[in-house]
C-alpha cells in the first residue's frame, strides 16, 4: 500500500519480480551443490602398539603364513579392503614389504566376467528370504603353497583365488568344467565354466552341489534337498571355504557347511578336490575338480583345516581337523576328530577322534622327524597331540566300508592319541589373566625347527608357553605324554581382562621360521598374529 | 515463549541492556550475563506482559512472551545459552547448533537425518542428559540422544551445562546435560512457516502457530524433514607405515533415505493468581533405510542396501509452575509426563549367508519432577534452597530381549548463598539416586563463584556423577556376536573445573565483548565398554578409571552493528589410567571460528570455520582419523526489511537464504565407518507474519 492507494496489477507484478529472482537464484545455485567429499581425503593411519608388531591397517587379518624357499617373508591377508600384504620378517616388527599399492579383490573376483554378486544370483543361489542378495568373497585362509602363487580361501562367493605373491595381483589360470564322468556332475559346480568347457579365470568356485551318503546335519535332523542340486538325491550346496592344502597335483578344499548361525547347524563336512596343471617353473596354470573324486564327506562337523603330511613311510596323507559344532559365542556342541585322507586312494582311511575338544581352526603342528602332530583348542586353554607313528600301518590302507577310528578299541589298530579332551595338555595360567567367563580362549601351537619345543599361543592371556618335547630317548608306542613338559611361560602381550582393552592382546596362529636361530639367521623365530585391539603381525626371537 | 518481534526488539536492545545490567552491576553488585535473574518472573511471563529490568530506560525494556519458568541454575556452573533464532536463514540442525559451543562434540554417524549423538568434554554419548523441555528423552536402552530425530525449528533454545549436572539432572549426567526448549506462545500471535531444500534431495519445512485466545495460550507446530541422502563420500585407505595405500574409489551412500514428521502441541493457562498449568505433546514419526557401516569389501563398501527402520516417539507432560507459595516454596515447578517410544526394524540379510532380522522394541516412561525453591536471608547472604524430586519408571517390551522394567527416584538439595552483595557464592549441594537394581548414591557437589570485579566471575566446581548402564548394556540377549552384561556396574565420576568469564558492554569500538575459559578434569571409575571377549563375541565391560582433561576458550565480540565474532577452542586430552591409551571417539582440539556480517533483522552473511582434530577410532587409539577443517558460509536477506521492496504490511519477516557447507568438499568423518557429506548447497525461505 502506497499512499493508501491499492498498486494495480501491473505494479504487483513488477514488484514481485525481484521476489521471485531472489527464489529462482538460488534455487539453481544450490541445486548443483553437492560435493564427493574427495577434496583431500586425509589419510588414516594407524601406528604401532607395541614394538614387536606391524599393523595390518583394518580389523583383523584373515590369515598369513611365510613364503616356502624364502622364509624371511610372509603374506597376510587384510580383511578390509582385501588385499595380500607382505611382510620382510626378518626383523623384529616385521617390515611392510609390498612395493606398491595393496590391490583390492574386484567386483568381478572370479574372473568370469560377471560381478560376483550378479553372477550369485543368476545361478540360482540366494534364499528365498533375500531374492535379491548380495555375495562377495569374504576372505579367510592364507596359504602359501607354492613360491609365487598364494591360495586364499573366500566364503560368501566361495571359491579359492590365486595370488601372486610378488604383487597381490590376481592370478589368471585355466579353470576347467569337465563333462559329467565319473562321480563328476559338471551341473554341480555351477559357476564354473560350462560343462566341457574351460575359461581363464583368477579363482575356482567351491560352491558345489554335494550328496551326502547320510544326509544329517549336526542337530540330527533330516537335511532339505537344496533347490539348485539334484532333485533325484539330497543335496545341499557347500559353504565357508575354510583351507587349502596341495599335494602333488591334487588341491584339497575344505568346507565347514555352516548351515545356521543363529542355530549353529552345520551340513556334513566335505573335503573338495581338484586337479592343479603345472608350467615348467612349478606354478599353477590350471584347475579342474576331480572326474572320479570330487569331494569327500568327513567323519564330524566343521572341518576347518588342511595338512599335508608325508609319513616316515612316504605316504602322503591329507588330515583334516574337525572342530566339531560350535557355536558362535565358543560353545562346543559336538566332537572334533581328525580325519586322515589316503592321497592314493582319496578316501578316509582313518579317523583319529578327540572328544569334546573344540580342535582349533587351522593347520596340525607336525614335528620334522613325522613323529607327532599338535593342535589346539577353540574355547579351550588345551593342547592336543597324536602320535602319528600308528598312520604309517598298512593295514590301515587296505579297502574297508568305514574309516578305522584310532583310539585303542579297534581291533589290531594302535590307540594314535596322546592328548585329547579327556587328557588334554593344559596350558598354565597366567595369574593375572581374565577369570573364566570374561573370555574365551583360543589355543594354536607351532612347532619349532626341530621338534624340541612347540609355541602356543594363548588368546585370554596373551601369553606363548613353550612346551618342550624330549626326542633323546627311544620312541615308545605310543608316544608318553610325559615326553611332553611345560617350560616356560612368555607373557608378552596383554590379558584380555576389561581393563587391558586397547592394548596389544590376543596372539594366535604362530607360526615358526625355518632354518635354526642362530646359525641360519640371527632375527625373530617366531611369528603370529594380535588380533586386539586391532590386527598386527608380530614378530619374537624366542630360541637362543 | 519469545517470538520474532520479541526477538527483533530484544536484539535490538541486548547491547544496551548488557550495558545496563552492567552498570547496574557496577553500581549493586548483582548478578550479570546469564544470571537468572535476567529471566523474566513466572507471574509477568505468564501474563504475557513486557518485563522491564528494575533501573532499565525505556529502550532497554526486553519483550518476552510465556515462557517456562527455570528454577535457578546453579551460578557456578559453565553453562552455553543457544537462542535458535540467532541462526535463522542458516539451514542448521540441532546437532550442527550443538556442535559449535565450546566443549561440545557431536557425533555424526552420517549426513543430514542420520543418527548423531552429543559428547560434552570428551564425554560419550550416553553421558550427557538430554532434555526436552525439562524432560530426560535419552533412550532407556542405549543411554545416549539421537540429536538427528529433533528438529531445530521447534525449538526455542537450549541450555549447555558443561562438566557434570548431577543435582539438576541426575543420574546420566557424567559430561552434562543439554536442556531443550520447545517454542511457547508469546504476546503477539505468530505465523511461521520455513522451507528449504537443496542437496541429495533434502527437504525441511516447517510450520508454526501461537497465540492466545481468551485466558488460553496455545501453540501448534509441525516439522516435516527427508533426504535421499545418497551423497557420494570418499573411501580413504588405512595407512601404515611405509606401506603404500589402497586407492578406493568413492561410492555412494545407498539405502539412507529418510523422511520425519514432528509435531508439537502446547495448551496453558493461569490457574489463579500465582499459577500456571500447561499440557505439551511431542510426537515424532519417522522412517528411514539402514545402510549400516561403510566397512566391507563388497561393491557397496559393506553397506545395507534393504534394512530399514520405522519409528514413533511421543512425550505428553503437564506442568504447573507457581510462585510466592509461601511455606511451600517461592518458585514451584512440578510435572508429570509419559514419553512413549517404538521402533520396528527389519532386515532380511544382504548376502546369501544372513539370516533375516525383525525386532521390534517398545518403551514407555512415566515421571514425576518437583522443583521447589525457597529465598531467604541468613547467616548474613541471600539464599536460594532448591528441593529437586524426580521419580521415574522405564519399561521396555523387546520380542528380542523380553521385558524389563526400572525405576529410578532422585532427591536433590542445594543451596546458593551470596555474600558480599554477590561478591562471594557457595553454591553446595546433594543428590541422593536410588536406582532399582543398582543401588542407591550419594552425589554430592559444591561450586564457588567469585566476583571481584563487576566484569569478570571466577567459577570453580567440584562434584561427583554417575551414569547407570542401559537396558542393552545389561540385557541384550545373546545373538552369539553381542549380548549384554547384567553384572555391570555404573559409571561413577569426579568432575572438577575452574575458569573465568569475562563480560564488557563496550569496550572501544568493541561491544558484547565476552570471553570465557576454564581447564576441567573428570575421573571416570569403572567407564562401560563394549569389549570382545572372544573372538566372535562382545559384550560391555567395566574397564576401569578414565580420565579426561581439558581446556576450554570462547570468545564473542561485536564490531559495530554490521559485524560479529564469535570463536571458541576446546583442547583435550583422555585416557585410559590403566592403559594408557586414549579414549576412542573424542577428538583432541576442536575450534570454531564464525563471523557474521550484516544488519541483524536485514540481512546476513556468515562464514564459519570448524575444525576438528584429529580423532582417534580403535580401542587402542592407534588408528586416527586425520584433522579437518570444513568451511561454511551462506548469505541472507530478509525482504521484509527493506521498505522499497513494498512487502505486504502483515509480514515481519520474509528471509530468503543460501548455504553452502563444506565448501572445500573434505571427507569428513567422525567415526571410522561412517561418512558423511562433502559440499552441500541449500536454499531456503523463512517467513513469519
Amino acid at each position: 500500500m502506497v499512499n493508501g492507494t491499492a498498486p494495480d496489477r501491473t505494479t504487483r507484478a513488477r514488484r514481485s519480480i525481484p521476489l521471485w529472482l531472489g527464489l529462482l537464484v538460488p534455487l539453481v545455485l544450490g541445486s548443483v551443490c553437492e560435493g564427493t567429499g574427495s577434496n583431500r581425503p586425509g589419510a588414516i593411519t594407524q601406528s604401532p602398539v607395541d614394538p614387536r608388531c606391524t599393523p595390518i591397517g583394518g580389523p583383523f587379518p584373515s590369515g598369513f603364513d611365510l613364503l616356502p624357499g624364502a622364509s624371511d617373508r610372509a603374506v597376510a591377508m587384510r580383511f578390509i579392503p582385501a588385499g595380500l600384504l607382505r611382510f620382510d620378517v626378518s626383523t623384529s616388527p616385521p617390515a611392510p614389504d609390498n612395493t606398491g599399492p595393496v590391490l583390492g579383490i574386484p567386483a568381478d573376483s572370479d574372473g568370469d566376467g560377471l560381478d560376483d554378486a550378479v553372477a550369485f544370483r543368476l545361478a540360482g543361489f540366494c534364499p528365498s528370504l533375500n531374492p535379491n542378495c548380495l555375495t562377495w568373497p569374504k576372505v579367510g585362509s592364507v596359504h602359501a603353497a607354492f613360491r609365487d602363487v598364494v591360495l586364499v580361501t573366500a566364503s560368501g562367493y566361495e571359491e579359492v583365488l590365486f595370488l601372486r605373491t610378488d604383487s597381490g595381483a590376481l592370478l589368471p589360470i585355466d579353470v576347467t568344467n569337465p563333462a559329467d564322468g565319473g562321480t563328476h556332475r559338471a551341473a554341480d559346480h555351477p559357476l564354473l565354466p560350462p560343462a566341457g568347457t574351460s575359461a581363464l579365470r583368477t579363482a575356482v568356485s567351491t560352491l558345489t552341489c554335494v550328496y551326502p551318503p547320510t544326509p544329517i546335519d549336526s542337530s540330527g535332523a533330516v537335511m532339505v534337498p537344496a533347490p539348485q542340486c539334484d532333485a533325484t538325491r539330497t543335496g545341499f550346496v557347500t559353504r565357508f571355504t575354510a583351507a587349502t592344502a596341495v599335494v602333488g597335483d591334487l588341491l584339497f578344499v575344505a568346507t565347514s557347511n555352516l548351515f545356521s548361525s543363529s542355530r549353529a547347524i552345520f551340513h556334513p563336512g566335505t573335503l573338495l578336490i581338484y586337479r592343479l596343471e603345472f608350467d615348467g617353473a612349478g606354478r599353477p596354470i590350471g584347475v579342474r575338480p576331480d572326474v572320479d573324486t570330487p569331494v569327500v564327506f568327513t567323519t564330524a562337523f566343521n572341518p576347518t583345516g588342511v595338512t599335508a603330511h608325508r609319513t616316515p613311510g612316504g605316504r602322503d596323507l591329507i588330515l583334516v581337523t574337525q572342530t566339531g559344532a560350535i557355536d558362535s559365542g565358543g560353545t562346543l556342541l559336538g566332537d572334533s576328530a581328525v580325519d586322515v585322507i589316503d592321497v592314493a586312494s582319496l578316501r578316509v582311511v582313518a579317523t583319529l577322534p578327540l572328544g569334546l575338544a573344540g580342535a582349533a581352526f587351522g593347520e596340525l603342528a607336525i614335528d620334522p622327524g613325522g613323529h607327532v602332530a599338535l593342535i589346539g583348542a577353540e574355547s579351550r586353554r588345551s593342547l592336543y597331540a597324536f602320535d602319528l607313528a600308528a598312520l604309517d600301518d598298512p593295514a590301515l590302507y587296505a579297502p574297508r566300508a568305514a574309516p578305522v577310528t584310532l583310539d585303542g578299541r579297534t581291533p589290531g589298530f594302535a590307540d594314535a592319541r596322546i592328548f585329547d579332551a579327556s587328557i588334554p595338555f593344559e596350558l598354565s595360567r597366567r595369574p593375572d589373566g581374565p577369570p573364566d567367563g570374561l573370555c574365551a580362549p583360543r589355543t594354536n601351537v607351532a612347532l619349532n625347527h626341530d621338534g624340541s619345543l612347540a609355541y602356543a599361543t594363548d588368546w585370554c592371556d596373551g601369553s606363548i608357553s613353550v612346551i618342550s618335547l624330549d626326542w633323546s630317548l627311544p620312541l615308545e608306542r605310543p608316544i608318553s605324554r610325559s615326553r611332553f613338559a611345560l617350560a616356560r611361560r612368555l607373557d608378552l602381550f596383554a590379558p584380555k581382562t576389561p581393563s587391558n582393552f586397547g592394548l596389544a592382546a590376543a596372539p594366535s596362529l604362530p607360526k615358526t621360521r625355518a632354518g635354526v636361530p642362530g646359525r641360519d639367521f640371527d632375527g625373530p623365530d617366531l611369528f603370529f598374529l594380535v588380533n586386539e585391539p586391532e590386527g598386527q603381525l608380530c614378530a619374537a626371537r624366542v630360541e637362543f | 515463549m519469545s517470538h520474532r518481534l520479541d526477538e527483533a526488539i530484544r536484539r535490538r536492545t541486548r547491547g544496551a541492556w548488557r550495558a545496563c545490567v552492567l552498570s547496574l552491576f557496577c553500581g549493586a553488585g548483582v548478578a550479570f550475563g546469564d544470571s537468572p535473574t535476567a529471566t523474566p518472573t513466572p507471574a509477568a511471563a505468564g501474563a504475557g506482559a513486557e518485563t522491564v529490568e528494575p533501573g532499565a530506560i525505556e529502550d532497554e525494556m526486553r519483550v518476552t512472551g510465556v515462557r517456562t519458568r527455570r528454577i535457578v541454575e546453579r551460578p557456578s556452573a559453565f553453562v552455553s545459552v543457544i537462542e535458535t533464532d540467532d541462526y535463522v536463514a542458516e539451514q542448521k540442525d540441532v546437532a550442527e547448533v550443538l556442535g559449535e559451543q565450546v566443549g561440545v562434540q557431536v557425533r555424526r554417524f552420517g549426513g543430514p537425518g542420520e543418527p548423531a549423538e552429543v559428547s560434552i568434554r570428551g564425554s560419550t554419548g550416553s553421558q550427557v542428559v538430554i532434555k526436552l523441555d525439562g524432560v530426560r528423552i535419552n533412550s532407556a536402552l542405549s543411554g545416549s540422544t539421537d540429536v538427528s530425530q529433533l528438529c531445530l525449528g521447534l525449538l526455542e533454545s537450549a541450555e549447555i551445562t558443561r562438566g557434570g549436572d548431577p543435582l539438576g539432572s541426575g543420574e546420566g549426567a557424567i559430561g552434562g546435560s543439554v536442556d531443550l526448549r520447545t517454542r511457547r506462545p508469546g504476546a503477539v500471535p505468530i505465523n511461521r512457516i520455513e522451507v528449504s531444500g537443496g542437496a541429495f534431495g533434502t527437504w525441511e519445512t516447517t510450520l508454526l502457530r501461537s497465540a492466545r485466545a481468551g485466558p488460553l495460550e496455545y501453540g501448534i507446530g509441525y516439522c516435516g524433514f527427508g533426504t535421499d541422502g545418497d551423497y557420494t563420500f570418499a573411501r580413504p585407505d588405512i595407512e601404515v607405515s611405509t606401506r603404500p595405500p589402497t586407492t578406493r574409489p568413492p561410492i555412494e551412500r545407498i539405502n539412507n533415505e529418510s523422511i520425519r514428521h514432528a509435531g508439537n502441541v502446547l495448551l496453558g493457562a493461569d490457574t489463579g493468581e500465582v499459577g500456571h498449568l500447561v499440557f505439551s505433546d511431542f510426537v515424532t514419526y519417522s522412517k528411514r533405510g539402514e545402510p549400516g557401516l561403510d566397512s566391507g569389501d563388497d561393491p557397496l563398501g559393506g553397506q545395507n542396501p534393504y534394512a530399514s527402520s520405522e519409528g514413533v516417539q511421543n512425550l505428553a507432560r503437564f506442568e504447573w509452575s507457581a510462585d510466592s507459595l509461601g511455606w511451600a516454596g517461592d518458585q514451584f515447578e512440578a510435572s508429570l509426563h509419559h514419553r512413549y517410544q517404538r521402533l520396528d526394524f527389519e532386515d532380511p540379510g544382504v548376502s546369501a549367508n544372513d539370516e533375516p532380522v525383525s525386532s521390534l522394541t517398545q518403551t514407555h516412561t512415566f515421571g514425576l519432577d518437583v522443583d521447589d525453591v525457597w529465598s531467604f536471608d541468613a547467616l548474613a547472604a541471600d539464599h536460594d534452597l532448591g528441593l529437586l524430586v524426580s521419580a521415574r519408571r522405564d519399561a521396555v517390551y523387546a520380542d528380542e530381549s523380553g521385558d524389563r522394567g526400572r525405576t529410578n527416584v532422585g532427591v536433590a538439595l542445594r543451596n546458593d548463598a551470596n555474600w558480599l552483595d554477590d561478591r562471594v557464592t557457595l553454591a553446595p549441594g546433594v543428590r541422593f539416586e536410588w536406582i532399582q537394581d543398582l543401588g542407591a548414591y550419594w552425589l554430592p557437589a559444591v561450586g564457588v563463584v567469585l566476583t571481584p570485579l563487576p566484569w569478570l566471575r571466577i567459577k570453580a566446581n567440584w562434584q561427583e556423577s554417575l551414569r547407570a548402564p542401559g537396558f542393552d548394556e545389561l540385557y541384550l540377549p545373546d545373538k552369539g556376536f553381542i549380548r549384554g552384561n547384567p553384572d555391570l556396574l555404573p559409571e561413577q565420576a569426579r568432575n572438577s573445573d575452574v575458569g573465568v568469564v569475562l563480560q564488557l558492554a563496550e569496550l572501544g569500538p568493541l561491544r558484547d565483548l565476552s570471553f570465557e575459559g576454564g581447564v576441567f578434569q573428570q575421573d571416570i571409575d569403572e567407564s562401560i565398554v563394549w569389549v570382545p571377549i572372544s573372538p566372535r563375541t562382545v559384550e560391555p565391560n567395566n574397564t576401569g578409571p578414565a580420565r579426561v582433561r581439558g581446556f576450554e576458550l570462547a570468545f564473542e565480540v561485536a564490531l559495530t552493528r554490521f559485524l560479529r565474532l564469535t570463536a571458541n577452542h576446546t583442547g583435550l586430552q583422555s585416557e585410559s589410567l590403566t592403559t594408557g591409551r586414549p579414549l576412542p571417539g573424542r577428538a583432541d582440539s576442536e575450534s570454531l571460528v564464525r563471523l557474521e556480517i550484516g544488519e541483524r533483522g536485514r540481512w546476513k552473511t556468515v562464514g564459519e570455520m570448524h575444525r576438528t582434530g584429529e580423532i582417534p577410532v580403535s580401542p587402542s587409539g592407534a588408528i586416527l582419523l586425520p584433522s579437518r577443517i570444513v568451511w561454511s558460509a551462506s548469505a541472507a536477506i530478509n525482504l521484509a526489511g527493506f521498505d522499497a521492496l513494498h512487502m505486504p504490511g502483515r509480514l515481519r519477516e520474509f528471509w530468503i537464504y543460501l548455504t553452502l557447507s563444506n565448501i572445500s568438499d573434505v571427507a569428513v568423518r567422525d567415526g571410522l565407518f561412517f561418512p558423511q557429506p562433502g559440499r552441500s548447497g541449500f536454499i531456503g525461505t523463512e517467513i513469519e507474519w
